[in-house]
């Protein structure tokens, strides 16, 4: 007896879980149908759901990009450790030593105060008035290359260099790569900006146009919750036709961004180039490919989500016991 | 099946559409519900569905009361009672299949069960054949079929019909009271809204009959199986 209940729980059990399954995969076809069967409005509203998360992705990705070139430029970004005048060689290349094993720094070459000068020497060809001196006059000095190019953090770094006993002092030449990330800091706002005013117009025209679509249907909604339909069953198409355009908006996006990078990319390149850093254009993988299509999907289910609560509402809920929570 | 308690139901501009109205539906009954236009046969039919709310009284469908059910037993009520509508409410853009078979889907019908009763209930109602034809190439009488066959198709407990021969001619009306008389003879209570007189004479059924939102007429006792009131 107790076998036969439990057998009887678990066929409806599996019945129910079929029913809710096989009733989604009813839900979804049946409004793919719908927006391929009404394929110039569906065209529009993509199109526009495309290029509201195009655009921003578009400046998104070159900041990306903009922050691994930075990353490529190892020549440029140093930091010149001047050591005291009394500190001796043998003292110098321990200190080297020390700084090398700090976590933030990714490189160090120690330059005696000899090899300083003979350098001095090829490039001005000044010997004869560096003769005159008596004695060399440069110190030892510690090149350091920083793991971080943000300047904040290389900023750090020079102050704790400072700090450092035998440190004369530490500097770098900070302006250029203050720009840099200046102009990567405007590239990512523009596009964390866009990204805002174009998601918002998007769940709005996704709200309208789902919207429209239960304007329409009101007759037949009326009757199915006459019928004794659940808000769930009402609510369901409604939501798929919301993914559907997110899935259609998103893939328009990518093909967006995709193509907008043939002419954008040799442009980036050649910039990086004169920051002496050589890397090709990552064009975003399948990630971003993923993560575009994911945004198009939840922008156009909270588009649906907004329709159906102002739309379902005013199918006269009180006469229908409909009650949209 | 259903019993009305003292009901009485105003609108928001303040017309009082039926004032204590007092009766009982039996198990397996079938009644007319007659009257002149705004006597207010169309808001009880309302207050079966849960379409509109009671001011005052008690609805009572299978112990539960309608005027205060909520949530899920409105979805369950509903499910369980059949309306055929005088303008057929059918919807254009599926055939006559898909529009029979809207109940069934509702309640999560398995499609070959489904469809097994979607086709016997069309063939009931005379249409075997016009499955794939949409309600506009359909005439009034057919459509009216289509409306009756989405109405019994999930073997409810109770029928209603809002003036299901407003539209036809005698001859047709006559079809359409008959298909409510077979359904009844196999148990389905019935309970048909009409002021068709020609309809009204040819049947000896109960009449319930309503002038300004007052049961006027209750008792008329046709058939033994009738209830006492």
């Amino acid at each position: 007896m107790i076998n036969q209940k439990g057998s009887k729980v678990g066929t409806q059990f599996f019945s129910g879980l079929r029913f809710f399954f096989l009733s989604h995969v009813r839900e979804i076809k049946g409004a793919l149908s719908e927006i391929i069967g009404k394929p110039l409005s569906t065209l529009v509203t993509i199109s526009l759901i495309g290029i509201s998360i195009g655009l921003p992705s578009i400046f998104v990705i070159l900041g990306e990009n903009f922050l691994a070139g930075l990353d490529r430029i190892d020549q440029s970004v140093k930091i010149n450790v001047f050591l005291d005048k009394s500190v001796l060689v043998a003292e110098g290349l321990s200190l080297s030593k020390e700084i090398q094993d700090q976590p933030d720094v990714s490189l160090v070459r120690f330059i005696s105060a000899e090899e300083a000068i003979k350098d001095f020497q090829k490039q001005t060809n000044l010997s004869e008035i560096l003769f005159t001196l008596g004695q060399n006059p440069l110190p030892h000095v510690v090149e350091v290359v920083p793991v971080s190019f943000d300047p904040i953090d290389v900023a750090i770094l020079v102050s704790s260099l400072n700090d450092l006993n035998g440190v004369e002092s530490a500097s770098t030449n900070l302006g250029w790569l203050e720009r840099l990330y200046g102009v990567f800091s405007i590239v990512r706002s523009i596009g964390i900006v866009f990204a805002i005013i174009f998601f918002v117009g998007l769940i709005l025209v996704v709200a309208h146009t789902i919207g429209v679509a239960i304007q329409n249907k009101a007759e037949e909604i009326e009757l199915l919750l006459l019928l004794g339909a659940t808000s769930s069953f009402i609510r369901r198409p409604f939501f798929y036709l919301g993914f559907w355009y997110g899935l259609g908006g998103g893939l328009v996006a990518n093909i967006i961004t995709q193509i907008s990078f043939f002419p954008l990319a040799a442009g980036v390149e050649r910039l990086a180039q004169s920051y002496q850093s050589s890397f090709s254009f990552d064009r975003g993988g399948s990630d971003t490919f993923f993560l575009i299509l994911l945004i198009g999907i939840f922008l156009g289910a909270t588009g649906a989500f907004l329709a159906l609560s102002k739309k379902m509402g005013e199918i006269n809920p009180k006469r229908h016991g409909y009650s949209y929570k | 099946m259903i019993s009305f308690n003292n009901v009485s139901m105003r609108y928001a501009d303040g017309f009082e559409a039926l004032k204590s109205v007092s009766f009982q539906l039996a198990d397996g009954e079938m009644a007319f519900l007659t009257g002149h236009s705004g006597a207010g046969k169309s808001t009880l039919l309302k207050l079966i569905t849960i379409s509109e709310r009671p001011a005052s009284g008690e609805i009572l469908f299978k112990g539960l009361n309608l005027a205060r059910v909520l949530g899920k037993n409105i979805y369950r009520v509903r499910r369980d009672i059949g309306v055929v509508y005088q303008n057929h409410r059918l919807l254009p853009e599926k055939n006559v299949f898909e529009n029979v078979a809207l109940p069934l889907r509702i309640i999560g019908t398995d499609y070959r069960e489904l469809a097994k009763r979607v086709r016997a209930a069309i063939s009931k109602v005379g249409l075997s054949g016009s499955e794939k034809k949409f309600p506009n190439s359909l005439s009034s009488g057919e459509q009216q079929r289509v409306g009756i066959a989405r109405a019994v198709v999930s073997k409810p407990s109770l029928l209603l019909a809002d003036e299901p021969t407003g539209n036809l001619d005698p001859e047709l009306s006559q079809e359409i009271l008959k298909l409510f008389e077979q359904f009844n003879q196999v148990g389905v209570s019935s309970l048909i809204a009409t002021h068709d007189l020609n309809l009204l004479d040819k049947n000896n059924k109960r009449k319930l009959t309503l002038s300004h939102g007052v049961l006027i007429d209750k008792s008329e006792r046709i058939e033994g199986r009738d209830a006492v009131l």
